[in-house]
């Protein structure tokens, strides 16, 4: 596109995010269902917990779990076995949270209770 | 409108243009369309190649952050916003990029100009420099000599094209419309045509305002999902919560930006307040239930300031 050809943009604008030792509290409830949801890939998968923009409040809690990945920059997390990654750029939002599991038909799954959040959203899957 | 634009002297008899000064940021990346969608009022996810659609980003309490103009190239997005809104907008954008997603944000400023065309007849000279005017549209850009061209209202008295124009090429594009015919216009009087159009141009600072007061619906998706703002403005909408309009009235003065009284005691704000000719064309936020077919009774410092909606 010509119209952006050439000189004139400026290189990526960086975000320095604080990077603070990330402590979190996953209780007894969801360390089962994280174990459950790692099944026989405990050795080599691990849970990334992270924090995108969006939703009503700000930002999106997001919860996955995949190989253990090449990419640098997170915190390491040992819980019974199963190992939890926080991105530095996510410390300062995840820092103090803690991770329940509530095993019911209705609004069940994982909750986050996170002392960053001034507010969250009703659906518990944003906060800001 | 039409009795006012239409005896109006200042309104070009071919057409001028002017180049309103914007702040450009350029979101790009694999990831950048679904980042942005996830805290834009409107829906981009499908948005194709050289869409054209306007935008906010709202905080918590579903007031605007930041209002721009989009102008989609694909995995690049350029966004056209008021200069004082980039440090906010920049900020909002490359914060909460997953670990996973491939984004980079950049600045833009004086590498891309916007420029608006103007007037009664300005499509006799576009035809000439190659533009179909019939073919152009609100909602997408055109690409013509290097540069992207789009059709932002067209009235019976006159209508008001929009062109992007990249720094390299901008010497020869201004210097081909004044050879064509246009004329150097004034920024004031056109983002005041603008006003009179019905439109509130992306360099008025909209900052703190709720989307609906401006009249501004269609830039709020509802249906799209969550942003930050959305449950606020959801209740808003479904509650009937929505209290405050904006229209466009003509005084012979300047009116002091922000918030006054009505001699009858109604809530204003003043968002923009521009000379045209003789007169000054105000952009104001006040209740819905306003009476505009008589005149309006302001105080200020300088005196009472009559007002007549456009």
């Amino acid at each position: 596109m010509s119209l952006i050809e050439g000189t004139g943009f400026s290189l990526p604008i960086a975000t320095i995010s604080e990077r603070v030792d990330v402590n979190i509290d996953v209780t007894p409830a969801a360390r089962s269902a994280v174990k459950s949801a790692i099944g026989e890939q405990i050795e080599t998968h691990v849970l990334i917990i992270s924090a995108k923009s969006g939703g009503c409040s700000g930002y999106l809690y997001d919860m996955v779990v995949v190989e253990r990945p090449e990419e640098e920059g997170f915190q390491t997390i040992n819980i019974d076995g199963v190992t939890i990654l926080i991105h530095d750029n996510d410390s300062a939002l995840l820092n103090g949270l803690k991770l329940d599991f509530k095993d019911s038909l209705m609004g069940g799954g994982f909750h986050m209770d996170n002392p960053n959040a001034d507010r969250a959203c009703g659906c518990g899957q944003s906060f800001g | 409108m039409n009795w006012f634009i239409g005896d109006c002297a200042m309104i070009p008899p071919l057409a001028d243009f002017v180049e309103i000064p914007t702040g450009v940021t350029l979101i790009s990346g694999k990831d950048a369309r679904n980042h942005l969608n996830r805290m834009l009022t409107v829906d981009v996810s499908n948005d194709g190649f050289l869409t054209r659609k306007a935008s906010f980003i709202c905080d918590l309490n579903g007031r605007i952050t930041t209002y721009q103009l989009h102008a989609d190239l694909g995995e690049q997005i350029l966004l056209f916003h008021n200069d004082s809104m980039s440090e906010n907008l920049r900020k909002k954008l490359t914060s909460g990029i997953p670990w996973n997603e491939n984004i980079e944000v950049s600045s833009g400023d004086g590498a891309v100009h916007r420029i608006l065309i103007y007037g009664k007849h300005p499509e006799k000279i576009l035809i000439e420099l190659g533009v179909e005017t019939e073919e152009l549209h609100t909602d997408h850009w055109t690409e013509v000599m290097d540069s992207m061209i789009s059709v932002i209202k067209i009235e019976e008295e006159f209508s008001i094209y929009e062109m992007l124009v990249s720094t390299r090429n901008y010497s020869e594009i201004t210097d081909l419309l004044q050879t064509n015919g246009f004329e150097i216009g004034e920024l004031n009087s056109a983002i005041a045509m603008l006003s009179i159009a019905g439109i509130i141009d992306h360099s008025i600072d909209v900052s703190g305002h709720i989307p609906f007061n401006l009249g501004l619906d269609r830039l709020v998706d509802l249906k799209k999902g969550c942003y930050p703002g959305q449950e606020i403005h959801a209740r808003m909408e479904s509650r009937d919560g929505i209290k405050k309009s904006t229209s466009t009235f003509k005084t012979n003065m300047q009116m002091p930006l922000g918030k006054s009284k009505s001699t009858n005691k109604e809530q204003l704000d003043i968002i923009s307040s521009l000379q045209f000719g003789e007169s000054w064309i105000n952009l104001l936020i006040h209740p819905k239930g306003m009476s505009l077919s008589s005149e309006i009774l302001v105080n200020t410092p300088e005196g009472e300031i009559t007002l007549t909606c456009v």
